[in-house]
């Protein structure tokens, strides 16, 4: 007994560490993809409306929101880098300037006057609003591609210094000729040669994961942040699929196991009359239907006007997942979903269960239970279903994740506001803190089913428990 | 499965036999299913448009034909087109939803039917079929690799079969980061702008790449072998562990969840779905070859071998391999049937499947929100249930014959 628990404490950090890697791994990636926050945040205007100076504007509040948003933040907490790219370098906003910056130290130059120069030209010049106001200036720049390289901005600012010379700003242009010059100089091939790990204690990931930098309290308490594409919090819509998701698998896992298990039973037990043989042959056909199909279909034959009009086409009347009352009165809108979501793990536990029992029915001990005239009924239940039903623990566990991927395309198909809906409404708007709060609350739960199935298998039979320390 | 055994067989050959057919469906889809004639004749000069790409023919007579039905029957040539003569995307406003069996002017008939865009069911099914193989096949190939050389590696060398100097052990742990940073990070814009120039360029540039990364992985062996160590003798790599809790981190989550996630991070490409449905296709083959190994490991011929000083290497590959790939083939039969499967769910949903595709999945959807139109959930849905029953009955028949 005393041994035990370090079993179960490993099972539960394991399970902790899958969802960790998880979101890091999906995080990491949602960083990378196309998709711009900004776009979805309704900070982007139409810029190509505006004129010059105040696209130029735009440009710069975006930048700052970026930054007041931790966007700019490196995306994690390690970062391997060459040696000449500066620690600081999330102090340049993302942008065009943030690129050459990491192309040049790519190259060997030393990062640090870089920076110095760069962000003194994303400051005080680039918005400043004599440059950005200027049309030749603006259009010499595109020109010349100014932001191609430094040694082409070297050559570039003189001519912008000449148009801008009556303004008042060659000094600054003068400064920012000397500090290009300066890091164009330093050019060290060796330190290239050389790679450093760095280490940010703020970067992104963390303030998604424990808050701060406006991300709210963070994903660890369940605060995953606002929608993209409805604004409000994520939290607050999964209080209220999740409820629907959870009613819904919950039948369908009461449908697939006790009906399964009763048929495969059957099954096993008949396994020499044709129509046992039969139908364990459709367990095999119905299995491999597509569940988006099967789903069509119900809706077609039994949903339909034309031919029967048994249920009701989808959705769901407004509070279920309250209570169990609510589910009694909604019964008519469960049917058909429960119905596709369940013929699947029915058909599982129905192949496994005539498998393992029709096994067990072979064993010796039945045949000596037989011998000594034990009914056959009594040996079903307490001889062949004990020994037979061991083994269904453990594809318990597969079928929790199973559960929850096929409510996408249930819920998507009858309309049913659960997750899975709004994974897939959320996939189509581009809508990443939701997918990213559905993800992780999918692995996690699909988690601790496992750590589950592995506890109540290792309680029911001390030899796993055994082996496995 | 108690069946006869004649019935049996006979079953799988049905399963075959629909496997062919639609493979040699998907090989011939232009050739059958295209509204570019075979062959046009103007008077005077015969074209063949559907072994070129003009889009606008240029008769003797200097007019310019578009390459296509309506335009070559309104000019009046002679022609003669594929069976079905209607090209899968091309939409037709004047069409939508036809019931099957339709005729439509100039003799063309819709034999099941169009959808809501007014494009041949028949034609979609044909094109349709390449699209399923494609990503069945590939992601399954990329699968069966993975999974192949996982599970040999930790069913033969187990927890305790590799061992390495504690030295050698560290440096090459400390040498991935070196690794990853010399033949990747410091050549990532040469390999960007390979890809930009072409998949032959970027494959030759990754090759550097890879060569490099073994070169450097190589040097630290050959250095940290001379190292002095302060610990005494040799550390065994716990492959076997490793290789299980990685298999039960994948195991653990819930694939089509974070399929969807994954793919709507990527711009939509049947590319990046080959390889994602791969990336995370490959457990239950790993899982089968490694029991099998491990079954394998102890008997007679590979102690004999081992005895007769023969390479690990070789007799990973000549012996073990030819000798435990049954079990690993019929988890890739029943994989290409799950790839399928999410495959069509995922086109069924639109996500992660570029808009110019043709797949079955998609042509079901179709049928969303609109049941009058039966043709479009019956076909593709027999379809995909046709190709993923037979993928998976030639599976069982492999796994009954081992």
């Amino acid at each position: 007994m005393a041994r035990k628990y370090p079993y179960f404490i490993n099972r539960a950090l394991q399970s902790v560490l899958v969802v960790f890697l998880l979101s890091v791994i999906t995080f990491t990636l949602s960083l990378r993809s196309p998709i711009d926050p900004l776009a979805h945040l309704g900070a982007t205007s139409e810029a190509d409306n505006l004129n010059l100076g105040n696209r130029k504007e735009a440009e710069r509040q975006q930048q700052l929101l970026r930054q007041e948003l931790g966007l700019d933040r490196p995306p994690f907490y390690l970062k391997l880098a060459p040696s000449t790219l500066p620690y600081r370098y999330h102090e340049l906003p993302q942008g065009p300037l943030r690129d050459l910056l990491r192309m040049h130290c790519y190259q060997g130059y030393l990062g640090r006057p870089l920076l110095e120069y760069l962000k003194l030209l994303n400051d005080s010049f680039l918005f400043s609003p004599i440059v950005a106001q200027n049309q030749q200036v603006q259009t010499l720049m595109l020109e010349e591609g100014f932001f191609s390289s430094i040694a082409h901005q070297l050559r570039v600012l003189p001519k912008i210094g000449e148009l801008l010379g009556h303004e008042g700003l060659s000094n600054r242009v003068n400064r920012l000729t000397l500090l290009c010059q300066e890091a164009l100089a330093s050019k060290s091939s060796w330190r290239l040669a050389i790679p450093v790990v760095y280490f940010y204690p703020s970067n992104q990931y963390h303030h998604w994961l424990f808050g701060g930098q406006g991300r709210g309290r963070g994903a660890w308490v369940g605060d995953f942040g606002q929608s993209w594409s409805s604004g409000k919090s994520v939290f607050g819509s999964l209080r209220r699929s999740l409820p629907i998701t959870f009613v819904l698998s919950a039948l369908s896992l009461v449908v697939a196991i006790i009906g399964g298990g009763a048929f495969g039973v059957v099954l096993a037990y008949h396994h020499h009359r044709a129509w046992a043989r039969v139908a364990g042959g459709g367990l095999f056909l119905v299995y491999t239907i597509p569940s988006f199909w099967l789903a069509t279909l119900l809706l077609l034959c039994f949903a339909n006007p034309d031919v029967l009009h048994w249920f009701p086409p989808g959705g769901l009347p407004f509070g279920v997942g309250r209570g169990l009352g609510d589910i009694m009165g909604a019964w008519p809108y469960l049917v058909l979903p429960v119905a596709s979501l369940s013929y699947g793990g029915f058909c599982m536990v129905g192949r496994f269960m005539r498998a393992s029992v029709s096994e067990t029915l072979h064993e010796p001990y039945v045949f000596a239970a037989r011998a000594k005239g034990i009914g056959e009924g009594r040996i079903l239940v307490s001889h062949v279903l004990p020994n037979a039903l061991l083994p269904l623990i453990t594809i318990m566990g597969g079928i929790l994740p199973a559960l929850f991927s096929g409510s996408v395309i249930t819920e998507t198909i009858f309309s049913i506001p659960g997750m899975g809906y709004l994974l897939f409404g959320a996939t189509l708007s581009n809508d990443i803190p939701t997918v990213m709060a559905i993800l992780s609350i999918s692995a996690l739960l699909s988690a601790l089913g496992y750590l589950l199935c592995d506890v109540v298998y290792a309680l029911v039979d001390p030899r796993i428990r055994l082996s496995k320390l | 499965m108690k069946i006869p055994r004649d019935i049996r067989q006979w079953i799988v050959r049905v399963a075959t036999g629909f496997l062919l057919v639609v493979v040699l469906m998907g090989l011939a889809a232009p050739w059958l299913a295209n509204d570019r004639p075979y062959y046009v004749h103007d008077g005077s000069r015969a074209y063949w448009p559907i072994f070129y790409s003009d889009k606008v023919l240029i008769t003797t007579d200097g007019r310019q034909v578009v390459c296509q039905y309506d335009a070559i029957m309104e000019a009046g040539l002679q022609a003669v087109f594929p069976p079905i003569p209607f090209s899968p995307t091309r939409p037709n406003i004047h069409s939508a939803y036809f019931k099957p069996p339709r005729a439509q002017h100039l003799g063309r008939t819709h034999w099941l039917g169009t959808d809501m865009l007014g494009r041949d069911v028949l034609a979609q099914m044909v094109h349709g079929s390449r699209t399923s193989l494609v990503v069945g096949l590939a992601s399954m190939t990329i699968a069966l690799f993975i999974g192949l050389f996982l599970g040999l590696v930790s069913g033969y060398f187990g927890n305790q079969g590799l061992r390495l100097p504690g030295a050698r052990m560290v440096c090459l742990f400390l040498g991935l980061p070196f690794i990853y940073y010399y033949a990747f990070m410091l050549r990532q814009e040469a390999l960007a702008q390979a890809l930009e120039k072409g998949p032959w360029s970027f494959a030759w540039q990754g090759l550097a790449s890879v060569g490099i990364a073994v070169a450097i992985g190589y040097a630290i062996w050959l250095l940290s072998g001379r190292l002095p160590t302060p610990w005494q003798g040799t550390r065994a790599l716990p492959l076997d562990n490793l290789l299980g809790r990685f298999i039960e981190f994948i195991d653990g989550l819930p694939l089509f969840i974070v399929l969807i996630s994954l793919s709507m991070l990527f711009t939509p490409s049947l590319f990046y779905l080959v390889l994602l449905i791969g990336f995370t296709g490959w457990i239950s083959i790993a899982r089968f070859t490694r029991a099998e190994v491990l079954k394998l490991r102890n008997s007679d011929f590979v102690m004999a071998c081992q005895v007769m000083g023969m390479s690990t290497w070789r007799i990973v590959w000549k012996h073990l391999l030819p000798n435990a790939i049954g079990p690993a083939l019929v988890a890739f039969a029943f994989g290409v049937g799950g790839a399928i499967m999410a495959e069509s769910s995922l086109s069924y949903l639109g996500i992660g499947i570029p808009a110019d595709v043709v797949s079955w999945g998609k042509l079901l959807a179709g049928a969303r929100g609109h049941f009058q139109a039966w043709w479009l959930v019956w076909f593709p849905g027999m379809a995909i249930f046709g190709l993923i029953l037979s993928v998976n009955t030639i599976g069982q028949h492999l796994k009954e014959r081992n």
